[in-house]
């Protein structure tokens, strides 16, 4: 049975200014696939995550999510948005609402959820990260892995269908690193369709389904942990990997 | 993403689904309300443009004789036979000048208690503190009225006090020695002034040069050279003649009291004078201290440990780089005493506002008039804004 | 012993300290006589006799109840605020009542005493009210207090004005001063949000606009756009309800609101840079519109960074009220040089008289001053 594809980007560019960060970016994910995305900085890694959900307008090439097209169409963005969740590497809550309305602030606005029925939601999603405790908590109060978490539990409030991951770790001190990437082991083994930015090999290797490997605005090799970490084709492949290893 | 829209338009078969593309495209929704916003706006504009026919409009009032006097002029002899765009040109040198002499003095005034407040010493500290709080609190047009009314406190000509004969205190004004010239001397003073920030303009332009490795030889020597160069050819070709003016004090046949010579501090010029420095000091003094100590402590302490003194600290390592947060804020004062020297209409020092002020009386045309004001102070704070941004790229320039 | 150790160190440290100390004593001790001997040599009873005109001008006897109604309210409500909000720590309340008994002794006579008395006693029991009530019922108290705010404010106008109250003409003193500022401040502040969002906006028809409004207002000095208020505006006025016809005072409310608005407007916009480009993105990719962004995340963190630069330019708007002395409006000042030039026993004292307008402005602006640095203080502390 041939799955259904969650994701699929044909021929994706964006420009900066007069620099080419995406040159032409093609690859389809399917549903409860988890893909890895490597590269060295400024391959365009970030930014072809922000394109699948809009943050930034891609140029040309065409972006569908879950078959509707990413265009300039009010409609179809809001649609693509509901659909997709994102996690960013500064966690980006917002600091003057507690945990718990952190939470419940878009369910409420966006899906018009009552406030009971979000409060329930949050607090097993709050449970579900494993910080329950927390939710009467401002941001500032908690430690750099707890805000991640209730960031991933804020993305995970409006029931999306597709999690990204903009680096999620690299702004984390090492000790807090595993709690977060604990949670995200769990969501990827729930069956979510994850695509994540990431340095961490070892959770990649042990997680992901897929391989893309990033450079310079292209995808220049793509596959299984095995093959990458194996027999990897490309020698730009090979460089980037002897770096990291 | 406007050639895509067209597609999508084409693509679609019914009108209904037309517009239903059109409502939801991010661009078009733009569009629209950008277009509705500039509906309403010129409708508005048209509202104010017809109204604004049943005033009086135009320039050419300005051209006809003048008619009224004006208590300073400087650098250009004005008589009220002049032309009115005469006087109002005259305005606005007096506005000049005295925005001039306040920024320097009160930026001057500024850094002293600035760092007097920042200052071990407690009695100074406290004595800058009080004159922050008092002087800032209280509002300005208070202040130019307080120091006219102190002024004219001072004796009547016929029993001025006079400082060793060099000096007349009235409430006619303050006369001071002064160095002038019998002819064009404040012309010189000008072009002297005009030379300097030319000079400094070459010399940094000549600092970047050397720095790209073109060979040129000490940039500041040829500045200073340039300067007197300028200084000596102006001297001579608009004949100064310098000699040393002490004021004095003479009863002429009718009995009336004549001053002459010295420069003269008019009552009003000084009232101005003295109250925009005072308040405008304030700020600049919070300013400056605001710098200074958002200034990592270990700067002092790094300079201390070197063992430079207190003045050597003060001028190499600090103030050179709390210059780098101080200048924004600092136009920003600039430009307010500028504005606020508007407000010598109320003790008739005739600046480019209180000048506007008699013409609106006796010609009409307000809206105009306004209109030219709004352009000149526009203009004046342009020109501080674009100096003082010009000395900012030079003071956060990394190196150097 | 300790506080000879304490006279070497901060003002004897170096030879040059020596000489700062000397000469800043000599400072201190000729400014301090100059002033004392001016203000006890001098007769104050132009003070004495002029209080009412001073305060609220040719305000008739008989409606000034419904200044001492504007001004029961507000006491009362701004203590319920300060109890809500928080504790008055001692030293800072020993600060206010030094500085507001001050005029408090120069203006009051026995008559006012009782009034002024009672209100007090009423401010007291509401801060303690909501003080302790806060505890308890937070969400109740800050409903209340939200609401009698909203309402108080344009009910304001309503009281001094409605049902025969005294033709603004009548208006005058220390009163006016103080309902131009909290006029423009009330009217500019939403306007000045508008601008600053409309600043920031990508829209670049509404940016342009906004630009062009902000720039204009404030590339001209202040008295200027009086002076527009006072000869141009009426032109622009539409026709009905003889808006033409308005008086000066309520033009010089108009035009000061909108100056007003342009400053806060800059204001805002620097809180609404402050905000981290990313929680703007998280908002967007959790789905929220541009607009519930706005309300819900944006503007309470914005408007909370810019309170003290909001107050300072309360403060600003404060003494940029005097200039109504140039049009002729009877304000604080007009009253305080009118005095010495129109009453006969009085004439020439206008020193004076000048020292008592200008302890009046100085009074508010410390006390405003003294509340920004406190909510600095605290937002500080709570970050």
């Amino acid at each position: 049975m041939r799955k259904k594809i969650a994701v699929e980007a044909k021929e994706v560019t964006k420009l900066f200014g007069t620099f080419e960060a995406l040159k032409g970016i093609t690859a389809d994910i399917y549903e409860g696939e988890v893909v890895v995305i490597l590269g060295p900085s400024g391959s365009g890694k970030s930014t072809f995550i922000r394109t699948i959900n809009g943050l930034e307008e891609h140029n040309s090439g065409i972006i569908k999510v879950n078959g509707t097209e990413l265009n300039n169409n009010v409609k179809n963005i809001e649609k693509i948005r509901s659909e997709v969740g994102m996690v960013f590497q500064q966690f980006n809550l917002f600091p003057h609402l507690s945990v718990l309305r952190n939470i419940t602030l878009a369910p409420q606005k966006v899906k018009k959820l009552s406030k009971s029925e979000a409060e329930d939601l949050a607090m097993s999603l709050l449970e579900r990260v494993g910080i329950p405790e927390q939710a009467k908590k401002f941001p500032s109060q908690l430690s750099g892995g707890q805000q991640q978490r209730v960031a991933i539990a804020r993305a995970l409030a409006m029931q999306p269908k597709i999690m990204l991951f903009d680096e999620p770790t690299s702004a984390l001190d090492p000790e807090m690193i595993k709690e977060v990437l604990d949670v995200m082991t769990e969501l990827a083994q729930s069956g979510m369709t994850m695509i994540c930015v990431t340095h961490e090999m070892g959770f990649a290797k042990e997680v992901a389904d897929r391989f893309l490997f990033f450079d310079e605005g292209l995808i220049v090799e793509s596959g299984t942990p095995q093959h990458f970490f194996e027999n990897p084709q490309e020698d730009r492949t090979k460089l980037f990997l002897s770096q990291i290893l | 993403m406007i050639s895509s829209l067209f597609k999508q338009l084409k693509s679609e078969t019914t009108t209904r689904k037309k517009i239903e593309v059109l409502k939801n495209d991010k661009s078009f929704r733009k569009f629209f309300i950008q277009f509705i916003f500039s509906i309403f706006m010129l409708f508005f504009l048209f509202y104010l443009i017809s109204r604004a026919f049943s005033l009086e409009l135009g320039f050419g009032h300005l051209s006809s004789r003048a008619g009224f006097g004006l208590s300073h002029s400087f650098i250009i002899e004005y008589t009220s036979n002049d032309s009115r765009w005469g006087a109002y040109f005259t305005g606005v040198i007096n506005t000049i000048r005295v925005s001039l002499v306040g920024i320097f003095l009160a930026t001057f005034l500024g850094v002293i208690m600035g760092l007097a407040r920042l200052s071990k010493n407690f009695l100074i500290s406290k004595i800058s503190a009080g004159y922050v709080e008092f002087l800032r609190n209280t509002p300005l047009l208070v202040q130019i009225i307080f120091w006219q009314l102190v002024l004219l406190q001072l004796p009547q000509i016929s029993n001025a006090l006079t400082f060793g004969g060099v000096s007349v205190w009235s409430n006619r004004g303050i006369l001071l020695p002064i160095i002038s010239s019998v002819e064009n001397g404040s012309l010189w003073v000008l072009i002297l002034l005009i030379s300097l920030i030319v000079t400094l303009f070459i010399r940094s332009y000549l600092h970047k040069y050397k720095e790209e490795n073109v060979k040129i030889f000490s940039p500041n020597l040829l500045s200073i050279i340039f300067f007197l160069i300028t200084v000596i050819v102006s001297y001579f070709i608009l004949g100064i003649d310098l000699r040393s003016d002490v004021p004095t004090l003479e009863i002429n046949e009718y009995g009336t009291y004549i001053q002459s010579g010295g420069f003269v501090l008019t009552p009003e010029f000084s009232a101005i004078l003295f109250a925009l420095v005072l308040y405008t000091g304030t700020f600049i003094t919070e300013i400056v201290r605001g710098s200074i100590q958002s200034l990592p402590v270990g700067q002092t302490e790094a300079a201390q440990a070197l063992g430079l003194s207190t003045y050597q600290r003060i001028t190499l390592v600090i103030l050179p780089q709390a210059l780098r947060s101080i200048i924004p804020p600092l136009t920003n004062q600039y430009l307010n005493l500028t504005k606020n020297s508007s407000l010598s209409v109320a003790i008739a020092y005739p600046d480019v506002f209180m000048v506007s002020r008699t013409i609106m009386n006796n010609a009409g045309h307000a809206l105009p008039m306004l209109f030219l004001i709004l352009s000149t102070y526009l203009s004046l704070s342009l020109l501080i804004s674009l100096i003082m941004n010009l000395l900012n790229r030079r003071v956060t320039r990394i190196g150097t | 012993m300790r506080i000879l150790i304490w006279i070497k160190e901060n003002l004897l440290g170096s030879k040059t300290d020596i000489l700062i100390t000397l000469i800043s004593a000599y400072f201190i001790y000729f400014i301090s006589s100059l002033f004392f001997n001016f203000v006890f040599t001098t007769d104050w009873t132009l003070i004495q006799v002029n209080r009412k005109i001073l305060l609220v001008g040719l305000f008739p006897e008989e409606q000034l109840w419904r200044i001492w109604t504007v001004f029961s309210i507000f006491s009362i409500l701004i203590s319920a605020t300060i109890g809500y909000l928080y504790k008055l720590k001692l030293k800072n309340s020993i600060f206010y009542i030094t500085i507001l008994s001050i005029p408090f002794f120069i203006f009051t006579t026995l008559n006012l005493l009782f009034n002024i008395l009672i209100i007090l006693f009423f401010s007291i029991i509401s801060y303690t009210a909501f003080y302790y009530f806060k505890k308890n019922q937070k969400k109740i108290i800050s409903r209340i207090l939200l609401f009698s705010w909203i309402v108080f404010l344009p009910s304001l106008f309503f009281i001094l004005v409605l049902f025969g109250g005294p033709k603004v003409t009548l208006w005058g003193g220390f009163f006016v001063n103080l309902i131009l500022a909290v006029i423009a401040i009330i009217a500019g502040f939403p306007l000045g949000v508008f601008l600053a969002l409309g600043r920031a906006s990508s829209y670049n028809v509404i940016k342009l606009v906004s630009i062009v409004f902000i720039e204009t207002f404030r590339g001209a000095p202040l008295i200027a756009w009086l002076f527009f208020a006072w000869f141009v505006l009426p032109n622009f006025l539409p026709n009905l309800f003889s808006l033409n016809d308005i008086n000066l005072v309520i033009r010089a409310m108009i035009v000061l609101s909108l100056f007003s608005s342009a400053y806060i407007a800059e204001v805002i916009r620097g809180g609404l840079q402050s905000i981290p480009k990313g929680q703007k993105e998280a908002a967007t990719a959790l789905g929220l519109s541009s607009i519930k962004e706005l309300i819900f995340i944006v503007l309470p963190q914005a408007i909370r960074v810019v309170i003290p630069a909001v107050v300072s330019t309360f403060i600003a708007i404060f003494k940029d009220t005097s200039l109504v002395f140039i049009l002729g409006i009877t304000d604080l000042l007009r009253v305080g040089r009118l005095i010495p030039e129109q009453q006969q026993e009085f004439y020439g004292k206008s020193i004076e008289t000048l020292l008592v307008v200008a302890l009046l402005f100085w009074v508010v602006s410390i006390v405003l001053s003294q509340v920004s640095r406190s909510i600095e203080e605290r937002l500080n502390v709570s970050n």
